[in-house]
């Protein structure tokens, strides 16, 4: 090659990347590339990257929990009584349900969760029954539950076909076939081992470990498959120590392994590797952007983005 | 000439090690635990930690309360105050103090629901004849009916009434409402009762709801109770005067007339006003009154009963109405609303003032005192 095309070639790739870099500084697009370098850099924390508000005439009011079925967003807008459905990008789809005790309607919805027929399933605290809706909003059925077991549902969530609920005020976690058959118990009252008071969420993992945020005791408790308490993640070095954990609500887990906790008095989410050592953490109290105001749902989607309601700021943030 | 070049490259060496440590130490966060819940600054700037014990004023070992004892802190102030918050380590919340009361007392604690019928009413107003303590509105302390001396512009809010640090009363009922000088006074003497001094005793029972956590021993004595009110009758004359503070014009005694009456000139008789700070049965606050708020599902009539015990099945001692008839049954149709009342209407009156028409009563209904069988549950 001619020295002269070297020197050529290497100056446009200066002038490139100087353009490249003005343009992302100048036209503000930080929030629109770092995901893209996070996704890129496996270790990287997910960033703020959009919120969802709601109607702009009905703005979501204390939404509760948050969950993806296919490609859309559902939210329990537990003050307005009903929810809220989005796409990725924010835009208000749908709504359904209203203020009542009958078929459709709503007193405290709180956990949802959908099955792979894409119904949505919505826990009712103060009803103490479990909803199912198709994916037009359209009321299906209550969730057939047996035994007449559930007496105060929060948190919901379904894998596998099993329908994972926390009952808060009989302090258990029940898991059912979605036939409403009761496979397994876990818990009852108490701070031992095994034991909670008002466990408010609850998701599996990968390889079926069942993970309950067990709020009064301000810990996240580990199960096996069988129900057999394994460990406490609670903030402190091997979860033995004091927590540091204010109030902790939704749980998740990325597809590492990480696990995701919201910790709604300190207005943030904490993250622990696979070993429950704490990695970062997320938000913290505030109005802007990535900041979070008495959190409480949480939901980790297949790509690893994260959706978490914001009480205070009625929306729900975008973290990837 | 090399030697100086290696010295420049140490010190920019140097300088960025000691930026990159600063930095990192910068980012080195405090940790509450239960013990060691929060670091603040004293007036010199220097950072000193809060420590706390674990054993509460009454001697137990309670490492479960998420409210503290007034006394000694102990507390995990860090449940309300996050230390994660950056520089102040005692910011709560920017506003919306309700707001951070109801992310547990929402029901999803489970236990002291605030917004489900309580000892205390209830602060649901999603039922007819709803009213109630307009937390989180803005309204002022000062624009309570009946205030008289009570010029407050602080805002009505939970900790208007509740001292979420504890307190020496029941239920964490504050001890100074308004101004600074405590709400609980010697009837006779008029003199204040020190601050620290336990005046209101609610009538407690263990909560049969909550058994199965109330047996447990692993969380440091928790005992969910639910109340019926005033305990005796010293508690209700100092209940009186709890709601007196605010409304302060309505503490009054049939006899001596509303204390705003001292201040009439002319030479009408002012005396109107039922005793409402007696140490009796029916003459204090929490005879008729909820102090969070009532609804048509809270509120009993002249017998006592509420609305499910109407809609219960005949078998189960109801009537088997429906929701809808029994709702209007007991319905408020009063002019001012149902004014946080715990009967209907004026049904209470009736519970006690019905003697002389009790001949005229179905007797199934008129206790052995000649009464509605429904005065029985006037505190
Ligand atoms: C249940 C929630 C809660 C807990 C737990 C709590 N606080 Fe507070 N704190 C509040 C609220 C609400 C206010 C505002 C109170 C007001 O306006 O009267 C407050 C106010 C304060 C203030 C401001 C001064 C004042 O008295 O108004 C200080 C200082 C404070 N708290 C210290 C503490 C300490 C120290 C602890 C732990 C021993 C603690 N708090 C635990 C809710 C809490
Ligand atoms: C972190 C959750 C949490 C928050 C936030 C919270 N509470 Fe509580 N509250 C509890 C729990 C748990 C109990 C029962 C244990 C206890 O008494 O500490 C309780 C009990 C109470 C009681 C009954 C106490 C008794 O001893 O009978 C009152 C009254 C109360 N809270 C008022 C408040 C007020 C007012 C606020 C807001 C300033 C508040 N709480 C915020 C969790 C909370
Ligand atoms: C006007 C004063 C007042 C206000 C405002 C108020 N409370 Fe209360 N609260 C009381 C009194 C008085 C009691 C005890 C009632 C009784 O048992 O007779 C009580 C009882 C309670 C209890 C125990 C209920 C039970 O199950 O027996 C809780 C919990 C509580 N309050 C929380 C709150 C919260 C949260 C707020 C704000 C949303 C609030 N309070 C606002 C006066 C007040
Ligand atoms: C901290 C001050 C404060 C205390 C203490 C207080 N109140 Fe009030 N009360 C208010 C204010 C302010 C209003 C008017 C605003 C509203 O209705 O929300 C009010 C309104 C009321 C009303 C009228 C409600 C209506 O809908 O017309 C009743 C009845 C009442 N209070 C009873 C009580 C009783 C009973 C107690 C004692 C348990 C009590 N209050 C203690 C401040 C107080
Ligand atoms: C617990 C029972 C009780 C209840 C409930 C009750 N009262 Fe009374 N009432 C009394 C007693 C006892 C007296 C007389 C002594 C006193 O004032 O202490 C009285 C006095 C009166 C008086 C004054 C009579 C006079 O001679 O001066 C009137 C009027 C009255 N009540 C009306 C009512 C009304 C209206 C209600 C309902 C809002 C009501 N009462 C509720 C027991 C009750
Ligand atoms: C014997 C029953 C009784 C007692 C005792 C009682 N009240 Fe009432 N109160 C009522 C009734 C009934 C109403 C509704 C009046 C109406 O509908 O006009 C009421 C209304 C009120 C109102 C709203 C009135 C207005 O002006 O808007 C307040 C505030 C109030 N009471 C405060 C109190 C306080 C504070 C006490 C204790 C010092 C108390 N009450 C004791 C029966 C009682």
């Amino acid at each position: 090659m001619k020295k002269r095309n070297v020197y050529l070639i290497m100056s446009s790739i200066v002038a490139l990347s100087v353009a490249f870099f003005a343009a992302i500084y100048f036209l503000n697009l930080e929030s629109k590339i770092k995901p893209i370098v996070a996704k890129v850099d496996q270790g990287g924390t997910p960033v703020f990257t959009n919120a969802l508000y709601g109607d702009f005439n009905q703005p979501l009011s204390k939404p509760m929990d948050v969950t993806k079925i296919d490609e859309l967003i559902y939210v329990s807008d537990t003050s307005n009584k009903q929810v809220q459905v989005f796409d990725q990008s924010g835009t208000p789809i749908l709504k359904f349900g209203k203020e009542g005790t009958k078929e459709g309607e709503f007193k405290f919805p709180y956990g949802i969760a959908g099955d792979k027929e894409g119904n949505i399933y919505v826990a009712d605290l103060y009803n103490a029954n479990i909803s199912i809706f198709d994916s037009k909003g359209k009321f299906i059925k209550y969730f057939d539950d047996k035994e007449k077991a559930l007496k105060s549902p929060g948190g919901l969530r379904i894998v596998n076909n099993k329908l994972y609920v926390t009952d808060i005020k009989a302090n258990k976690v029940y898991v059912f076939n979605l036939d409403g058959k009761k496979v397994m118990e876990i818990g009852g009252p108490g701070a031992d081992e095994g034991k909670f008071i008002a466990p408010n969420a609850v998701t599996v993992d990968d390889d079926d470990r069942i993970y309950i945020t067990d709020s009064g005791n301000n810990r996240v408790q580990i199960f096996d498959k069988d129900g057999k308490f394994i460990k406490i993640i609670n903030g402190s070095e091997d979860g033995k120590g004091a927590s540091t954990f204010l109030n902790p609500r939704g749980v998740a887990v990325d597809s590492k392994g990480n696990v995701y906790v919201v910790n709604n008095l300190a207005h943030n989410i904490s993250a622990f590797d696979k070993d429950g050592k704490p990695l970062f953490e997320l938000g913290g109290m505030g109005t802007e952007n990535d900041k979070l105001y008495l959190p409480n749902g949480l939901f980790i989607d297949d790509r690893d983005t994260l959706f978490v309601t914001d009480t205070i700021n009625q929306r729900v943030s975008v973290f990837y | 000439m090399s030697k100086l070049k290696i010295s420049f490259s140490t010190l920019l060496m140097l300088i960025l090690v000691g930026m990159f440590a600063t930095f990192a130490s910068a980012e080195g966060e405090f940790s509450p635990t239960s013990t060691h819940p929060a670091e603040v600054k004293d007036a010199d700037g220097n950072v000193t930690g809060i420590f706390v014990g674990d054993v509460d004023n009454f001697g137990n070992q309670s490492t479960h309360r998420t409210h503290g004892n007034f006394q000694n802190n102990t507390n995990s102030c860090a449940n309300c105050h996050s230390t994660h918050n950056g520089e102040d380590a005692m910011l709560l919340m920017k506003e919306g103090e309700y707001d951070l009361c109801m992310s547990c007392h929402d029901g999803t604690m489970g236990f002291y629901d605030v917004t489900e019928a309580s000892g205390a009413g209830t602060f649901d107003d999603s039922h007819l004849s709803s009213s109630m303590h307009n937390v989180d509105s803005g309204i002022l302390v000062g624009s309570a009916p009946g205030k008289y001396l009570n010029t407050s512009t602080a805002e009505l809010e939970c900790s208007s009434c509740h001292n979420p640090h504890g307190s020496a009363n029941d239920r964490l009922l504050k001890e100074t409402i308004v101004g600074t000088t405590p709400f609980a006074f010697n009837p006779t003497t008029k003199v204040p009762v020190p601050v620290g001094t336990k005046t209101i005793n609610l009538a407690f029972t263990e909560d049969l709801d909550f058994a199965e956590i109330n047996a447990v021993t692993g969380t440091g004595g928790l005992k969910i109770t639910e109340s019926i009110g005033p305990k005796d009758s010293l508690d209700k004359q100092y209940y009186s005067q709890f709601c007196g503070a605010c409304h302060d014009d309505y503490l009054a005694k049939r006899s001596s007339g509303r204390p705003s009456n001292a201040a009439k000139t002319d030479t009408h008789d002012y005396l109107y006003s039922h005793t409402t700070n007696s140490t009796s049965t029916g003459r204090n606050c929490a005879a008729c009154h909820y102090a969070h708020g009532t609804d048509v599902t809270t509120m009993v009539d002249a017998l006592g009963n509420k609305v499910a015990d109407y809609t219960k099945s005949v078998e189960d001692g109801g009537k088997g109405w429906e929701q809808a008839k029994a709702e209007s049954y007991m319905k408020d149709v009063s002019a001012k609303g149902s004014a946080l009342k715990k009967y209907t209407n004026m049904s209470v009156c009736f519970a006690c003032h019905a003697t002389s028409i009790t001949n005229q009563i179905d007797p199934t209904l008129i206790g052995p005192d000649g009464r509605f069988i429904g005065r029985g549950k006037i505190r």
